[in-house]
């Protein structure tokens, strides 16, 4: 383990800056989120880095997978279509400060994008980003990470280097080659630290995990993932589905801000005879989502398509991708949704469809 | 490196060959890399991605043989990329992205009497398939084919229907009508009348049935209801797609993607699903 002091992170990042794109939480009208430290610094205004903020708004799936991604150009002359591609530019990205939520819901994305046939708009950032983790020592309310077996403190989830954030320092360990280097290449930002502390450290972390992972009074917590996937039949066709379809909006902002949804549109822009073919986020909570040309839709309810969504991560997920749930308990859905529908609550209400 | 060339949602060059109006509002698309040859190889019932930029892609039954050195689309006008597919004309270029799907098992097929049940446009992932079994004619047992759409100006192939497949040794064709006008004198009635009346016996024999899913709903019901195994029907099922590679999410149902995992199924894997549509 090794320690940066505060004082000196600027000066740190500033030098990573030059060989990566880096990204940390920003702190903006009261919102945190990941923002370019290069435009940070070129910027006037006075931004403040948030490495206390428990979680950012928005999800740092978009570094990866983005919101809207341009990956063909078009040119239409007479008969002739030509295609040209758009290649990645630029320095590869650093995401520094990510949680192990958000760390854990890239695995799962690897899952979908990574597996044949190969996605190589994902592949090609996935494979050119660091990601640094900040453990976490403790949670905010809506945080359920432990109901699908992540160690919030754990620094073993695949990430390039991790570190604590406690006092006035951030204490780092290296997990994997690149993390190594940074350490190593950067070895005048860092000093070692009094072995107390790393135990100290050491202990804290392994505290929180166990205390957090049995802590049976946590409201989040009580209704297990499994649930859905043991008894799809019997809530598949109950009438839970219908009550959340009353109260949910379709405004898909769980899918949006949620780290594991992934699934996407594509769509072409054009001026005139030249255009550009791109990528953007979807949700199947929108009506035109299974809509077809001709008119038929599958999934034409509401209830029909909330439910699509949960059981897309618990049921349906699970049984392609050898028992994984598509949720990492990062709760922004819990913090976000404007009739509080979240995965928690479906838990719930199945919960009771059991025990009828 | 990632070589972004590989990437499966980069499309590649194609170019229309011929065009033939089948019905009012379906027409046929032959289609070839800008080589002349076949734009890439696939198997009965796979289906490609369209793409006419800037209306976007669209995914289509490739209705050709696979041993052909070319493909066919029969596009029915209905949506924004099938409406600018049916501007073009030939010499016009395309974006072409494929094969996918999983196909017709036709080495299972083999020795095997056969069953067809087309409706409408459900036809064209069909006729990839049996133009494939007449081809190697001799590889499999009896062939019947019935075909049902809404008059009989609406068969897309129609010539080859009535001309080309019944020549073939054992091969009959049935034709239906939902109503009967222009001088129809064959079977007037829906296609799950029809089956009802010629009431084929399911003894050694695999179905194959694709048209609108309210046919196939009823058609599946009664041949299993006639006796035939459900693992011995098969079907496609079809969903809106984007990728076709099970990534973007609109084709999932329960834990399958019609994309990839189908769209062909058999009857047994079918009732298997959490979802019926």
């Amino acid at each position: 383990m090794l320690k940066l002091d505060k004082d000196k992170l600027q000066d740190f990042l500033t030098e990573l800056a030059e060989e990566y794109q880096v990204y940390l939480p920003i702190k903006k009208n009261q919102q945190t989120d990941f923002y370019s430290f290069e435009k940070l610094l070129n910027s006037s205004k006075v931004l403040e880095i948030d490495l206390d903020a428990r979680l950012s708004v928005k999800s740092p799936k978009s570094f990866l997978f983005p919101r809207s991604e341009s990956y063909l150009e078009f040119k239409k002359d007479n008969e002739r279509l030509d295609f040209k591609l758009k290649e990645l530019t630029g320095k590869p990205n650093l995401l520094f400060g990510i949680r192990n939520c958000d760390q854990e819901s890239f695995k799962l994305l690897d899952k979908v994008f990574l597996q044949e046939p190969v996605d190589r708009l994902y592949q090609r950032r996935r494979e050119s980003t660091i990601t640094v983790v900040g453990r976490c020592l403790d949670q905010s309310e809506t945080c359920f990470c432990q109901l699908f077996d992540i160690e919030p403190a754990a620094s073993e989830t695949g990430a390039d280097l991790y570190y604590f954030n406690s006092d006035h320092n951030l204490y780092f360990t290296a997990a994997s080659d690149q993390g190594e280097l940074i350490l190593s290449e950067y070895s005048q930002y860092f000093n070692n630290l009094e072995s107390e502390k790393e135990t100290e450290l050491r202990m804290q972390a392994e505290k929180f995990n166990k205390t957090i992972s049995t802590n049976s009074n946590n409201p989040l917590t009580i209704n297990k993932p499994e649930l859905l996937y043991e008894n799809k039949e019997k809530i598949f066709n109950s009438n839970i589905w219908q009550e959340l379809a009353n109260r949910c909006l379709e405004c898909g902002i769980c899918t949006y801000l949620c780290p594991t949804c992934h699934c996407y549109d594509i769509q072409d822009y054009a001026s005139d005879q030249t255009g550009e073919r791109y990528r953007c986020w979807d949700s199947c909570l929108f009506s035109n989502f299974t809509e077809m040309a001709h008119g038929d839709n599958p999934r034409e309810e509401t209830y029909q398509r909330l439910r699509q969504r949960f059981f897309h991560k618990l049921v349906y997920f699970p049984e392609e991708q050898k028992e994984s749930l598509a949720c990492v308990g990062c709760g922004r859905c819990l913090g976000n949704c404007p009739v509080n529908i979240d995965i928690t609550e479906v838990l719930a209400l199945a919960g009771g469809v059991i025990n009828d | 490196m990632t070589d972004l060339r590989k990437d499966p949602l980069i499309p590649g060059k194609a170019i229309i060959t011929a065009i033939r109006q089948d019905t009012q509002d379906i027409k046929t698309y032959q289609v070839r890399d800008i080589n002349g040859g076949k734009p890439f190889d696939f198997e009965p019932g796979q289906c490609a991605m369209l793409s006419l930029p800037p209306a976007g892609e669209a995914i289509f039954s490739i209705t050709s043989s696979p041993l052909a050195e070319m493909m066919e689309f029969s596009i029915k006008n209905a949506g924004r990329v099938t409406s600018e597919i049916h501007n073009l004309k030939i010499g016009d270029q395309i974006g072409i992205r494929g094969p996918y799907g999983t196909p017709f098992p036709v080495t299972d097929f083999e020795d095997k009497d056969l069953l067809f049940i087309g409706g409408g446009i459900g036809l064209a992932p069909l006729r990839s398939v049996i133009k494939y079994v007449l081809k190697k004619r001799d590889n499999f047992g009896k062939v019947d084919i019935v075909c049902g759409c809404r008059t009989c100006n609406d068969f897309v192939h129609y010539q080859e229907i009535t001309e080309v497949w019944p020549e073939k040794s054992e091969t009959n064709v049935y034709l239906t009508v939902d109503k009967a006008t222009d001088g129809w004198t064959g079977f007037e009635g829906y296609v799950p009348e029809y089956i009802d009346k010629l009431g084929f016996s399911p003894e050694g024999k695999t179905a194959i049935v694709c048209g609108p899913p309210i046919m196939i709903k009823f058609v599946v019901q009664q041949l299993k209801e006639s006796g035939f195994d459900p693992a011995d029907i098969y079907t496609t099922l079809e969903l809106k797609m984007k990728c076709g590679i099970g990534k973007c999410g609109r084709c999932n149902i329960g834990s399958k993607y019609v994309c990839k995992d189908g769209p062909v199924f058999t009857a047994k894997e079918l009732s298997g699903l959490i979802e019926t549509f």
